[in-house]
């Protein structure tokens, strides 16, 4: 698991006033998290924040795991 | 897997709506502004955003009726091919008029207006900044853009900042665009907040008044008016559905390019115009809502009303007073329960489900009009109160 992954997992848990299962990379945030697809564009504005970066909308539509965000996170900050 | 396999989970999530499904409702006889009959209920209609309640006003029929008859039924082909009708031309100039600008621009639907004004202006290398909770269209003309999409937290001017700084030299080619009222929860914009931002970084602004053409601002000019912010916002859109009890949209600017955005806009090059006789209701209800402010006064009485009898039953609504009022829900098969057990009950409102609510809820919506009396709302309300939310 990466250092951003594990970063996103604390984010998330702080992000959402609801107890979580155990979070892995492969979580998948709308299936197993039954978060609203608007739940997922919302938490990443905070993860925007966090890291001081800023992500297109088209990139949005394709996170769907923890992992995915995390690889978004990555590509940004490069 | 077929192309069309995915429509079987929208048949399934209908399905679970079973009776209690909007898409179902037929409104077999409109009676007024606000009452309707539906299977065979009389029904106060407290979900049309017919804010002014001009539907059924003399001035606005008898206007559409002589453009009927003089100009026939439809233009039969867009402006740009077909040619100008004077009616068209006539509106525009009214509209400029009413906003103290030297442009406008007509568009068939209000959908098309921000498609429109959107598309004419952003290019490959300019940025768009859309408010989390802006309306479909405005994400939609973002998306068939060529500019890059971002999205800043809602009603955030210090989100939008931290995006704009984000983007550094692109910040000065990058529209932000917001809402004076938006539509799900009638919660208004802090506009002098963001003109404050967008300037600092040279970003021009798109407000979109849809829900808040005569309903904020002495003349009913919108958020620009009730703000005093006429002379900083870029360009205003708004659409005639809604307080002009018609179809079509608009968008007016303070910059002299708009008149050349006509040249350059595939939503108004390529759609047949509006017609004569929904140009000519427009302009009627246009007329009217610049010679009766008191309606105004009245649709804000009868948001008073509803918003403060439903906050006394400490029910979850929205966060401010506004004709649009939101009762959330927080789950979406009790939320459409609520709706139906309204309709029996003879009281339409609209049902928002996920993802149309913000924040992943539902809520039911209620639209105040001026033509609403003070004995249906009281029914309005006396109906939520029997809810079990």
């Amino acid at each position: 698991m990466s250092n951003i992954d594990s970063e996103l997992m604390d984010l998330l848990r702080q992000a959402l006033e609801q107890p979580l299962p155990d979070l892995k990379s492969s979580t998948d945030l709308i299936d197993e998290l039954s978060l609203e697809s608007i739940q997922v564009m919302d938490f990443i504005a905070e993860v925007e924040d966090h890291y001081d970066i800023i992500i297109e909308v088209d990139r949005l539509a394709t996170v769907r795991t923890i992992a995915d965000m995390g690889a978004l996170v990555t590509e940004s900050i490069e | 897997m077929s192309l069309l396999d995915k429509f079987q989970q929208v048949a399934e999530q209908r399905a679970q709506l079973g009776d209690a499904d909007p898409s179902k409702v037929v409104i077999e006889k409109i009676i007024s502004p606000t009452e309707a009959l539906i299977g065979g209920r009389h029904t106060i209609l407290a979900g049309t955003n017919n804010y002014l309640g001009l539907t059924f006003d003399p001035e606005c029929i008898a206007a559409g009726q002589q453009a009927l008859a003089e100009s026939g039924t439809g233009t039969t082909g867009s402006r740009m091919a077909n040619g100008n009708y004077a009616g068209h031309l006539a509106l525009e100039q009214e509209l400029a008029d009413y906003y103290g600008y030297p442009h406008a621009m007509v568009f068939s639907t209000g959908y098309s207006a921000n498609l429109g004004t959107m598309l004419a202006l952003l290019g490959p290398d300019d940025a768009v900044l859309l408010d989390a909770d802006a309306h479909a269209s405005l994400y939609d003309g973002a998306a068939m853009s060529p500019a890059s999409v971002y999205r800043f937290k809602h009603n955030d001017p210090d989100s939008l900042d931290k995006r704009l700084a984000r983007l550094k030299d692109k910040a000065a080619q990058s529209l932000v665009v917001i809402e004076g009222i938006y539509s799900v929860i009638g919660d208004r914009a802090p506009l002098k907040e963001f003109i404050e931002v967008k300037d600092k970084h040279g970003a021009l602004l798109l407000v979109d008044e849809a829900h808040s053409l005569g309903v904020l601002g002495a003349t009913g000019r919108g958020l620009v008016e009730e703000t005093d912010t006429l002379d900083q916002v870029d360009f205003v859109v708004g659409t005639f559905s809604k307080s002009l009890a018609s179809t079509g949209g608009f968008c007016v600017s303070r910059h002299e390019e708009l008149s050349l955005f006509r040249f350059a806009s595939r939503p108004y090059v390529f759609t047949a115009s509006p017609c004569p006789s929904v140009i000519a209701t427009t302009r009627a209800a246009l007329k009217h809502l610049r010679a009766h402010p008191e309606l105004i006064t009245k649709l804000w009485h009868n948001a008073e009303r509803l918003y403060g009898s439903l906050k006394a039953s400490n029910l979850p609504i929205s966060p401010e007073l506004s004709p649009v009022v939101a009762v959330m829900v927080d789950d979406r098969v009790r939320a459409a329960k609520a709706w139906y057990q309204l309709l029996q009950e003879g009281v339409y409102c609209n049902l928002m489900l996920p993802p149309s609510a913000p924040g992943g809820g539902s809520l039911l919506r209620f639209s105040m009009s001026a033509a609403h009396t003070d004995d249906q709302i009281d029914q309005i309300v006396a109906a939520v109160g029997r809810l079990d939310l």
